[in-house]
């Protein structure tokens, strides 16, 4: 009776925590699915990206100036946005007013093409002219009462612009990757930043809006020669549905983020396998237990196929109880989840959808669950039953056996798999990425610092603790643009490589902490001489045996190659480095300086930088970066699928270690007499826990022998990703087996332990 | 062999007490056959279970070979039940997943006994118990008196001092419970001490010795002379 009770136990909780993390998986995979997707125009709305002749993609940055052209001369295309390719954090005030807001610059058809909720303004207008802005609602309530009153109103941008409030909105849905307070004309780029007039700068994002009914395959048919007139003739044009650039970002793989949904989809299904299978291995074990109630209800005339009916209902009851639980504990766990993920999942407002899913999902677990012991159970002959011949039945045994050995094949894979997992996170984050990213700040420059930058500079390194400072384009860790737009000395005719630049100033290597191959640090800051630092990559590609004083023009801009710098990583890990070219006078403005501080009193130093910065820069915020903690967010989702493989890899564990446990407690209570009549003759408890351990462990072995090559084959795939990459570490392997003996053991050996400490008396009583 | 006086045991739950051994007292002389006879509940197996060691007094006290082990630990009790006692039991109590050979076996691999000191011994008593041509088969393939006779021979295996049986024909017919009756008094006609807990009357005249217990104490005790 007790473990039959105990049975029950196990049972209700290793489907609730199956349930629990399938459906968590569940309600994670169908809110990735939907990012993005709520666009009322969801269906003609495109992403443009480029590929050369030969299909090799140059990602999503296209010409600034393509929206303009496409939407004259493309009939199919009813509507095109340009957008600034990331976004960036702005400075704004309304009399004593100050704030840092972070947004875009987009063109006029925005509005028109992309959902959101209007609350004051026109959309179809909206930024047609250069100093118009249009606001979300939260920043109407910062900078204003609400909506209503910030329309027509007028914002200081810069310190040195003011914009008229004309739209003011609020994002359609929270599922969304918009994430803007506000949206500027692009237009007004134009007259600030005369280079992006230039077509072979590809650093623009272009979304294309198709006519109802127009064939996107046709219309990239017919934009294959459309550069050509703008001298990109080795480029086209390819359009992405605008719902995929969320989950297949990677174009050059064709994966992204869908490869973390396709993951925890096998991970949940696993899971629930794992649930189900405990189930069905308790129920099956717990059935000889009730053979007796079987043998009655079939003399008293019950058919096999009302036992069924009987059994299957009972599973399903079972299931639809633990969906109860696991439902009390999703809503515990969704804050946390939803801060690891940074996802805005509630049970509230699920879609009717989602919930009829959930119900056929519990609905079939019990059923799958069900199936095998009901159809065991109710094929029990009624004389075999009252001749307890039924539980020497090899054939259940065996399946049992095989249960078991699968559900400790799959805890294997997801712990050596997590274990690989965090190597690799730990070979990412901790290797020489080739600068030094620690003790580093990246403060922005705002407008007026960019004209006092030189006093700036000479009053940071008065204060304790700034080793260096310099100023650059950009932050350049995980935001880069590439261009073909370099001339070298024996550039052959067709070479159309790419290449990333940006621009630094006076004591740059010093201050990033990059290394010289050769040649000397950027000294001088003057237009008419230019200076240029390459990388090792930029040299390989453009097979420069002695590059130190070559020519070098980059964007039209003719100076000489001062100095290579050691390739050091500003992407991530899982591409190759760039080619990087950096120069000493600016196309565009210095955003970005660089402080390298030491540590010996980081706070003091950093409130002085700060209070100097407001001494200069009264009119904008003091805005700062580490750029260590920068680094650590190019890893991002790594580090979320990390944290809930670990998570979900516990809890497989942890319910195969129930079914376990389940049945060493019934194999015990099974073999109460044999244990009893070795206790008489003599046998010790150690002798007994590990004849009843032996068996369990044999199957453990096998689990672990058949895991361990699934394991590597996953993980071997997984760590091609990258291209910089630890080796397969064996080990992994001998720890997991080490842990997964341990956690079985331990669990054997609790059942097994007070099996062999029992009475042998009592179980030796006649019956 | 054994002296026991004044031996107690109680059984107690949440809310009563019971007396099953209420401070009895005899004694089994070396070479002895003794039944043990009484009704349902009047404490004649647990008697047995202290006798073989399986279970402790709670007063009183029990000199075995000697020794007074009333106070013994478990691992103590073990040490000594392995190498001195033999059991029968009525339901065999033979494990169905090992063959007769092994069932034997077993006995002796918990005294640390050697492989090849093993085998021969199982032999010898298999031979002995007529039951040799069975070595390979599984307890459920043999009739229930031949089972009785592997239980039998697995209780001899380690030549113990001392052999308890708990009613050993009670699950047998009256032929063969007769048979397994007849190999008894044969041990003990070779010296073998025999302790014999009983329902039957019929069984119990093979002993030379009848306790009649009664609500756990000792009401008569009978000598026999048919032997």
């Amino acid at each position: 009776m007790k473990a039959n009770k105990v049975l029950s136990f196990l049972n209700i909780l290793g489907l609730t925590s199956g349930l629990f993390c399938f459906l968590l998986i569940y309600l994670w995979i169908s809110n990735e699915n939907s990012v993005n997707k709520y666009h009322a125009n969801n269906e003609d709305l495109y992403s443009v990206y480029l590929t050369s002749s030969e299909g090799v993609d140059f990602g999503y940055g296209s010409p600034s100036l393509l929206y303009k052209e496409l939407k004259e001369k493309v009939p199919e295309i009813q509507g095109v946005t340009a957008m600034s390719n990331n976004t960036r954090n702005h400075t704004f005030s309304n009399g004593q007013k100050v704030l840092k807001q972070k947004g875009k610059f987009v063109s006029e058809d925005y509005f028109n093409m992309f959902s959101f909720t209007i609350l004051e303004g026109n959309a179809s207008n909206a930024l047609s002219t250069p100093n118009a802005i249009a606001i979300s609602k939260n920043m109407a309530e910062l900078f204003f009462e609400d909506a209503k009153s910030a329309i027509g109103q007028t914002l200081n941008y810069e310190n040195s612009k003011v914009l008229k409030v004309a739209l003011v909105f609020e994002v359609a849905s929270k599922n969304t990757t918009e994430n803007s307070d506000f949206y500027l004309s692009f237009d007004s780029l134009f007259a600030d930043n005369p280079w992006m007039s230039d077509w072979k700068n590809l650093g623009t994002n272009t979304f294309v809006q198709l006519t109802k009914g127009a064939d996107a395959s046709q219309v990239v048919q017919k934009l294959k020669p459309f550069l050509k007139e703008y001298q990109l003739g080795g480029l086209a044009i390819q359009l992405q549905p605008y719902e995929d650039s969320y989950l297949y970002a990677d174009l050059k793989n064709g994966g992204g983020k869908i490869e973390y949904v396709r993951l925890f989809g096998i991970i949940a299904f696993l899971i629930m396998l794992i649930a189900s299978i405990n189930f069905m291995n308790l129920a099956s074990a717990g059935s000889i237990k009730r053979a007796k109630e079987i043998g009655v209800r079939k003399v008293l005339g019950a058919g096999k196929g009302s036992l069924i009916g009987q059994f299957l209902g009972e599973a399903i009851l079972l299931s639809f109880s633990s969906l109860l639980f696991a439902l009390i504990f999703i809503a515990l766990v969704l804050p946390v989840f939803n801060q690891i993920t940074d996802k805005n999942i509630s049970l509230e407002n699920l879609p009717a959808s989602t919930w009829v899913m959930v119900i056929l999902i519990t609905l079939f677990t019990g059923l799958l669950s069900g199936s095998y012991p009901a159809f065991l159970l109710s094929s029990f002959k009624v004389t075999d039953i009252f001749k307890k011949k039924i539980e020497t039945s090899s054939r259940t045994k065996w399946i049992r056996k095989a249960l078991v050995v699968f559900q400790f094949t799959i805890s294997v894979v997801f712990i050596s798999c997590m274990l690989i997992i965090s190597k690799q996170l730990d070979y990412v984050q901790n290797k020489d990425i080739g600068f030094e990213r620690e003790n580093l700040l990246a403060v922005t420059l705002s407008e007026d610092l960019q004209k006092n930058f030189d006093a700036f500079k000479s009053e940071a390194l008065q204060i304790s603790g700034v080793n260096s400072v310099t100023k650059t384009s950009q932050i350049l860790l995980g935001e880069y643009g590439t261009s073909p737009e370099v001339i070298w000395n024996g550039k052959p005719d067709d070479d159309g490589s790419l290449f990333t630049g940006m621009v630094g100033s006076l004591d740059f290597i010093k201050t990033y902490g990059a290394k010289l191959l050769m040649g000397r640090d950027l000294i001088h800051n003057n237009p008419d001489n230019i200076e240029y630092l390459i990388n090792e990559s930029a040299m390989k590609q453009m097979k420069m045996e002695n590059p130190l004083g070559q020519p070098l023009s980059f964007w039209g801009n003719s100076g000489t190659i001062v100095g290579v710098v050691k390739d050091f990583h500003f992407s991530s890990m899982k591409e190759s480095i760039f080619p990087l070219i950096i120069r000493s006078e600016g196309y565009s403005e210095f955003n970005i300086a660089f402080i390298r501080y030491n540590t010996d009193n980081v706070e003091q130093t950093l409130a002085s930088i700060e209070a100097l910065h407001s001494r200069l820069n009264p009119a904008f915020p003091f805005e700062y970066k580490f750029m260590d903690s920068e680094y650590n967010k190019l890893y991002k989702s790594e580090s979320i699928f990390y944290k809930l493989s670990t998570f979900f890899s516990i809890l497989a564990i942890l319910i195969s270690c129930l079914g376990l446990f389940g049945l060493v407690l019934f194999t015990a209570e099974q073999r109460t007499k044999e244990i009893g009549m070795r206790k008489v003759l003599g046998a010790s408890v150690f002798a007994i826990t590990s004849l009843i351990a032996k068996d369990f462990m044999k199957l453990i072995l096998l689990g672990i022998a058949a895991g361990i090559p699934i394991a590597w084959y996953f993980m071997n795939e997984w760590l091609t990703n990258y291209e910089y990459r630890i080796d397969m570490p064996w080990w992994v392997y001998i720890a997991t087996g080490v842990i997964i003996i341990s956690i079985a053991l331990l669990t054997i050996s609790f059942e097994s332990i007070k099996a062999a400490l029992a009475n042998p008396i009592k179980s030796l009583r006649n019956e | 062999m054994i002296k026991i006086s004044n031996l107690e045991k109680y059984f107690t739950t949440e809310e009563y007490k019971t007396i099953a051994l209420n401070k009895i007292s005899f004694e089994v002389q070396k070479g002895e056959f003794v039944s043990i006879m009484g009704p349902s509940g009047s404490g004649k197996s647990t008697l047995l279970n202290i006798l073989g060691l399986l279970d402790d007094a709670d007063g009183g006290s029990f000199v075995f070979n000697d020794e007074e082990v009333v106070n013994y630990s478990e691992r103590k009790r073990a040490q000594l039940r392995k190498h001195n006692i033999g059991f029968v039991f009525q339901s065999f109590n033979l494990i169905d997943e090992l063959t007769v050979f092994e069932n034997v076996e077993l006995a002796l691999i918990y005294t640390g006994t050697k492989k090849s000191e093993r085998k021969q011994k199982v032999e010898e008593v298999l031979e002995r118990m007529q039951i040799m041509h069975r070595r390979s088969h599984f307890p459920t393939q043999l009739s229930g008196g031949q089972q009785q006779r592997v239980a039998v021979s697995r209780a001899l295996v380690n030549d113990p001092k001392l052999i308890l049986a708990d009613e050993p024909t009670g699950n047998l017919d009256s032929k063969t419970g007769n048979e397994v009756m007849e190999l008894l008094t044969e041990l003990n006609n070779q010296g073998s001490t025999i302790v014999m807990v009983t329902h039957s009357e019929h069984d119990a005249k093979y002993g030379n010795r009848i306790i009649r217990m009664l609500d756990g104490e000792k009401v008569t005790e009978n000598i026999l002379s048919n032997n």
